[in-house]
């Protein structure tokens, strides 16, 4: 999502030239992480690793650690321009994986939202799809999660769930006595012609990207949430070979609807945690009836891939130390990870799945602090064991 | 040794009490507000904004005080189970993930009095002793 300096900052300085005047009430966040990294032994799959060094997207598969670094900040303003009516906006300055000297400026979030009732509320712009807990609640953010880890699910280099979307949303919540249910539904533009990019603008895609959740909460725990969420939506991209290597077949368009499903459960006593997330979803050749994909060399005319996470954590100390265990699988469709989520770079590459077990301790020194040794033991793909160590801020 | 032994006893059941239970709390919202009392989980949640409007269906506009404010530690302690400092975090969380806005913060008990009576979806918590204005209403007492 690399994004365009002139739009982000004049919507800074708009927000910040009529505050004084107007009183509007503006309120700054930041949040990131510093880690280092240590693999330690061999690729947990050899032939995988072969696969990787000689069709992998990038100088290394994404979620890899290795040495001192810096994933970059996010920055929120959020600004009450009345009582009704917030805009919030998070640019993310990230550092690019696996490269030199070079920084993107990434825009997670600018939107406005109308609180009009708890029942209905609006929201309009650039925000997090409601799709799932992780990506509303923690997408990346070191500084709340447990683990080290970025779910698969939330990483917007692999394109598994439509994390973002420009388009508009309504939401409210229900009060039920000590319980309540929360719904959203959006929709915005369709899916990008690759999986990696978004379309901020002049959407070319006819088909609009649908998500909905429904969301039970009960309030008198720490935090206890259940919820189901999915989307539907459509990919228009080039039509590639089955082959790692292929590139894209001249002329040759290939329309993907893809449907998926997010279910969640979240429950934390304040003494003990348990989280579980799943995301199952198929995307098929929407003219199938034309055979496309198998005049082209394709087997399958439908993929499905799923992943999901689990994890439980104690909270001692006072709720300053937290160890965890988690676990964490991604499957890519069949045939190489079919033919839309292993474009890469005007390529059919080797994107690998994952499957890894987390074992580690947080602990919150400060407020605004949170430390993290992790332990990942991959049980497949190109990986390799690694320890890792973190220092995670928000404020 | 005895004579200590019931010493010590008369001194604890004499004195004991009173350490225990350092002062009062009450919880208070806007006289006109169709609630009439709370438990502590309803408060934490109303408080928190894990429940953001009230029966009525009006939104629910916390106050509280600064870090180190003797009343927020014995509240946050005594209600929310949290420290000031997990506080802070859970609405810093909030502000992320949809741009909650934290309660308002006041200098000194007075100004959270003055609040609960001005604003009807005002909730705040001040000392037993002091929640004598007519129009706030008392919702729930705390000892700590």
């Amino acid at each position: 999502m690399l994004c365009c300096y002139r739009s982000v900052l004049a919507s800074f300085a708009l927000v910040a030239l009529a505050s004084p005047a107007r009183a509007v009430e503006i309120r700054f966040n930041a949040f990131g992480d510093f880690s280092v990294a240590m693999p330690i032994g061999e690729p947990a799959s050899k032939e995988d690793d072969e696969l990787f060094k000689a069709h992998g997207a990038s100088p290394q598969p994404v979620n890899t650690g290795q040495g001192f670094q810096v994933a970059g900040s996010d920055f929120v303003i959020t600004a009450d321009l009345n009582e009704h009516l917030t805009f919030q906006s998070e640019v993310n300055l990230q550092t690019c994986r696996g490269c030199s000297n070079e920084l993107e400026l990434d825009v997670e979030r600018m939107y406005l939202n109308y609180a009009i009732h708890p029942l209905f509320n609006f929201q309009m712009g650039l925000f997090f799809t409601p799709i799932g807990y992780q990506n509303r609640n923690l997408y990346a953010r070191a500084w709340l999660m447990n683990s080290v880890q970025i779910h698969d699910f939330t990483e917007e280099e692999l394109g598994l769930v439509p994390t973002h979307t420009i388009g508009a949303m309504v939401h409210g919540t229900l009060a039920l006595g000590a319980s309540n249910l929360m719904y959203a539904v959006s929709m915005g533009n369709g899916r990008a012609s690759t999986p990696n990019s978004s379309v901020y603008a002049r959407d070319t895609n006819p088909a609009s990207e649908v998500a909905f959740l429904l969301e039970y909460r009960l309030t008198t725990l720490k935090n206890f949430r259940v919820g189901l969420s999915g989307w539907t939506d459509q990919a228009v991209t080039k039509m590639y070979g089955p082959e790692y290597g292929d590139g894209p077949i001249a002329d040759k368009q290939l329309k993907l609807r893809d449907v998926g499903f997010n279910p969640y459960v979240v429950i934390d006593n304040g003494s003990f945690g348990l989280s579980a997330e799943a995301v199952s979803a198929t995307m098929t050749d929407k003219n199938k009836k034309n055979e496309q994909l198998k005049d082209n060399g394709w087997r399958n005319e439908s993929f499905h891939y799923r992943s999901y996470t689990a994890e439980v954590v104690a909270h001692l100390q006072s709720g300053k130390l937290h160890p965890y265990l988690r676990t964490d699988r991604t499957q890519l469709p069949n045939e190489n990870g079919g033919p839309f989520l292993s474009q890469r770079d005007g390529e059919h590459k080797y994107v690998p799945d994952f499957r890894a077990v987390m074992v580690g301790v947080a602990y919150d020194v400060f407020t605004f602090n949170r430390l993290k040794l992790e332990y990942i033991a991959h049980q497949d793909g190109p990986r390799r064991n690694t320890v890792v160590a973190q220092t995670a801020y928000g404020f | 040794m005895n004579l200590v032994f019931r010493i010590l006893f008369v001194a604890l059941v004499v004195f004991g009490a009173p350490l225990a239970s350092a002062g009062e709390l009450a919880v208070i919202v806007n006289a006109e507000l169709d609630v009439t009392t709370l438990t502590k989980e309803q408060v934490a949640a109303y408080f928190l904004k894990n429940q953001a409007s009230w029966p009525s269906g009006s939104s629910v506009d916390p106050v509280f005080y600064a870090e180190d404010n003797p009343l927020r530690i014995a509240f946050d302690k005594a209600v929310l189970s949290m420290t000031p400092g997990e506080e802070d975090r859970h609405w810093i969380e909030k502000g992320y993930a949809g741009g909650i806005k934290p309660p308002a913060k006041v200098p000194e008990e007075k100004m959270a009095l003055a609040l609960v009576a001005l604003k009807k979806g005002a909730l705040a918590y001040v000392s037993a002793a002091s929640a004598t204005d007519p129009k706030v209403k008392i919702v729930l007492k705390v000892s700590y």
